[in-house]
């Protein structure tokens, strides 16, 4: 091979090193179980990489614009138990609310991170906890069921053979991958993550762009939640705890600088399809479940290495 | 700094002057071991030293206190004090022993300190008190004190002068490195001046006035800077920008004007208030009180981007702290001021990106293998005329550019000198600030001297000269011997 194509392979390995790592995952579990490249077990995979996905690809927004944001574990609960509530009355009024109650407290973040000036690690830490303190007043500790059985189908509903969650989840990492690529906002984000002085001093309206990327945050962990609680027909205030974390690790895994200024959405949406193929392989080889974490962790490490040191070479 | 031989006597103060950049605290730096020489050595008492690091100068006996304070701000002043030294026992600190030792060093020095107190709960000059002590705590025989006076007021630089009196009393060799030239010449035994990095005179200060000094100072190797600037153009109508008693954190009651088509400069000392005012005539931070009027009418500038629409554009001095996206491409580097014109409904267009960041780099000569390739990784001239740039795709009536050529080689300097000249000739207004007197007086038409955060004096720049501008920076002129205790 020339040298320039050379130097072309190794940016291209770079730019696609965690596509590398999980590709080597992919055919590594393949060739271990049949059961593995499966439509249905593909279809049950995306299922479950749904509410993390959906989190993910909202808190990717945050990060990229330096911002993280912890509370959409409880935000995720909140959604979930008023949209149960909701959906009594009517099944599409408890998803309106779900998601509405979703986009409000990340702004709720937005303005408490603005006015205050702390740290956004420390505040939405603190907001979190408040949120999760609501959804255990709202249900007095106790699980919401829902009866509506339109409301009920909602989670379950299937087109194309894939759940309507599924779909939801392409839906949003789509519109919001290409925000992020594509639009002056999603330029403003990198911009803010990568210096926002300079940012600031361009003219970039900070406080704005990043109360975006918290509403953004808050209606996706939302979304997430309603999905799930149309899904199981119930909500209770205990659930989705530290998805938060689950949902920045997919993201830093994907790529995606924890530093901020640098990221995308498709490399999230591999990150949270490592994550849960890693899940996935455990179920179908059926490993001793208590090594499961210990494995979950060194592969973790692995994918995130890789992606690494091909990245310092072609730096 | 190129090359300096001095020798500093204990017992002895030793002023070390010369411009902002001539390598004095490049000097300081290296004599502590913060910066290694490229060549040449250092010698203590006879004997050729090596510093690899501050810790080997500081077991010779070399110690700074330098102007960005290196304490320890969660610690007290007593601990801060005896910091790498403390007394113990078996690992245990012996807390009553710090605190007689310290107490012991604080009444010794005529301050008032408490040596229990946490040092983030003090003052800027108490601080630098401690610092000070500090240097007296580690018993060093070479004590560096760089521009100790920036954060102290008259009486408290008395005591500080007090206590280098007492240093070099007990046989300890003192370095004042300060912009205060009568107090150097009050204080010191001995000073040296410095110009372009080099040591060019030392002399006994007994018969040495400020004007001296200065006249040292100034260089006579013009390096073939050619004024490139366009006439002035005749000036009618209001001033394109004029701020009236404006005041806020480091300046107070400025007023000037830039006109139609001119270059301004103002030039002044470090920590003359110069990048303060310009960036809140940009509204980067508030000014307390006055006015700014733009093309005649007053204008509430209350953010940068206020300033952007108002049609001011503005260069910061800090490049790689606010001003690159080290991680974008310079592309979106170029445009990401003018984000309205490569898009359409939000929606960016790429080929618009790629034609207007083309067209700006183009003419100011961005030198980049591909404009998308991460600013980062493009020299810091090139990143420098990409700032330019930034500004050129849909330029402002006033450029309001902090060290347009900081950091940036000579071939890029000509290159930005020319740009700036060019948007005067198209009728645009430039201020600049810049600690490049000759700058200043190759490419402004007048310049403003700033001191202590006023304005000292206007000069036309064909009417004056290097040594003036410094004789008014320095107020070389005017001051008169302190009272100092």
């Amino acid at each position: 091979m020339s040298v320039p194509a050379v130097a072309v392979l190794t940016r291209y390995l770079g730019r696609y090193g965690i596509l590398v790592a999980y590709g080597l995952l992919v055919i590594a579990v393949a060739t271990q179980s049949d059961r593995f490249l499966t439509k249905r077990n593909i279809l049950n995979l995306l299922d479950q990489a749904a509410p993390l996905g959906l989190i993910a690809v909202g808190v990717t927004l945050c990060i990229i614009a330096g911002i993280f944001d912890l509370s959409t574990g409880s935000i995720f609960a909140v959604a979930a138990v008023a949209a149960a509530k909701m959906a009594s009355v009517d099944p599409w009024l408890g998803v309106a609310v779900g998601v509405a109650v979703g986009a409000s407290l990340g702004a709720f973040n937005a303005l408490v991170m603005s006015t205050t000036g702390i740290n956004s690690f420390i505040g939405t830490l603190s907001t979190s906890i408040m949120f999760r303190g609501i959804a255990l007043l709202t249900t007095s500790g106790l699980i919401v069921s829902v009866a509506d059985r339109e409301y009920k189908t909602l989670g379950t509903e299937t087109l194309l053979d894939a759940k309507l969650t599924v779909w939801v989840f392409v839906a949003v990492a789509v519109i919001l991958g290409l925000t992020l690529a594509r639009t002056t906002l999603g330029r403003a984000l990198y911009a803010i993550g990568g210096n926002s002085e300079a940012a600031r001093l361009v003219g970039i309206r900070v406080g704005s762009v990043q109360t975006f990327a918290y509403v953004m945050s808050g209606t996706c962990a939302a979304l997430a939640g309603v999905l799930t609680s149309s899904r199981t027909g119930s909500a209770q205030a205990d659930i989705g705890i530290g998805l938060e974390l689950s949902a920045i690790t997919a993201v830093v895994v994907g790529g995606t600088s924890i530093f901020g200024g640098e990221g995308a959405v498709w490399r999230t949406v591999v990150g949270v399809m490592l994550l849960q193929t890693i899940g996935n392989a455990f179920n179908l080889l059926g490993v001793d479940p208590t090594y499961k974490q210990v494995v979950q962790g060194v592969l973790i490490l692995a994918a995130v290495s890789i992606d690494h040191l091909v990245r310092r070479r072609t730096r | 700094m190129d090359s300096a031989d001095v020798s500093f006597k204990l017992g002895q103060i030793h002023g070390l002057v010369g411009q902002n950049g001539a390598g004095k605290t490049t000097l300081a730096r290296m004599l502590c071991g913060a910066l290694s020489p490229e060549s040449g050595h250092i010698e203590v008492e006879g004997v050729p030293a090596s510093f690899a690091s501050p810790r080997d100068a500081l077991d010779a006996g070399v110690t700074m206190v330098a102007q960005e304070l290196s304490l320890v701000p969660g610690l007290t002043v007593a601990e801060n004090l005896l910091l790498g030294q403390l007394p113990s026992h078996l690992g245990l600190c012996n807390s009553s022993e710090m605190m007689h030792r310290a107490r012991q060093l604080i009444d010794d020095s005529g301050f008032n300190l408490d040596p229990a107190a946490l040092v983030s709960t003090l003052s800027q000059s108490d601080r630098q008190k401690t610092e000070i002590l500090r240097a007296v705590a580690r018993n060093a025989r070479l004590v560096i004190f760089d521009e100790p006076r920036s954060s102290l007021s008259v009486h408290e630089a008395a005591h500080v002068y007090g206590v280098m009196r007492a240093l070099a009393a007990s046989g300890v060799a003192v370095v004042l490195v300060s912009h205060f030239l009568s107090e150097v010449l009050e204080v010191c035994d001995v000073v040296t001046v410095m110009r372009d990095g080099r040591a060019v005179m030392n002399a006994p200060t007994a018969d040495l006035t400020p004007r001296h000094l200065v006249e040292h100072m100034v260089g006579s190797t013009h390096d073939g800077l050619q004024g490139r600037r366009p006439n002035p153009p005749p000036q009618h109508g209001a001033p394109r920008l004029e701020t009236r008693g404006l005041t806020g954190l480091g300046f107070e009651e400025i007023s000037l004007t830039v006109g139609v088509g001119e270059i301004v400069a103002i030039v002044g000392l470090v920590g003359s208030g110069r990048t303060e005012f310009i960036s809140a005539v940009y509204g980067a931070h508030k000014p307390t009180s006055g006015t700014i009027l733009i093309d005649g009418a007053p204008k509430r500038i209350r953010s940068p981007r206020a300033a952007k629409r108002a049609g001011l554009a503005y260069i910061s001095e800090s490049r790689q702290t606010d001003g690159v996206f080290p991680l974008l491409g310079a592309d979106t580097n170029i445009t990401v001021a003018h984000m309205e014109t490569i898009s359409r409904c939000g929606v960016l267009a790429r080929r618009l990106q790629r034609d207007r960041s083309a067209d700006a780099a183009r003419r100011v000569d961005v030198r980049a293998g591909s404009l998308s390739q991460p600013i980062s990784s493009l020299s810091g001239g090139n990143q420098q005329k990409a700032l330019l740039a930034r500004w050129l795709v849909q330029p402002p009536q006033l450029w309001l550019i902090d060290e347009p050529t900081r950091g940036v080689d000579v071939v890029a300097t000509a290159q930005i000198h020319g740009v700036i000249a060019s948007l005067a000739e198209a009728g645009m207004s430039v201020l600049m600030v810049t600690s490049d007197l000759d700058e200043a007086l190759a490419i402004a038409h007048r310049i403003y001297v700033f001191r202590n955060g006023r304005v000292e004096r206007e000069f036309d720049a064909d009417a004056t000269d290097e040594s003036a501008l410094l004789a008014a920076a320095f107020a070389a002129d005017t001051s008169e011997p302190r009272q100092l205790a």
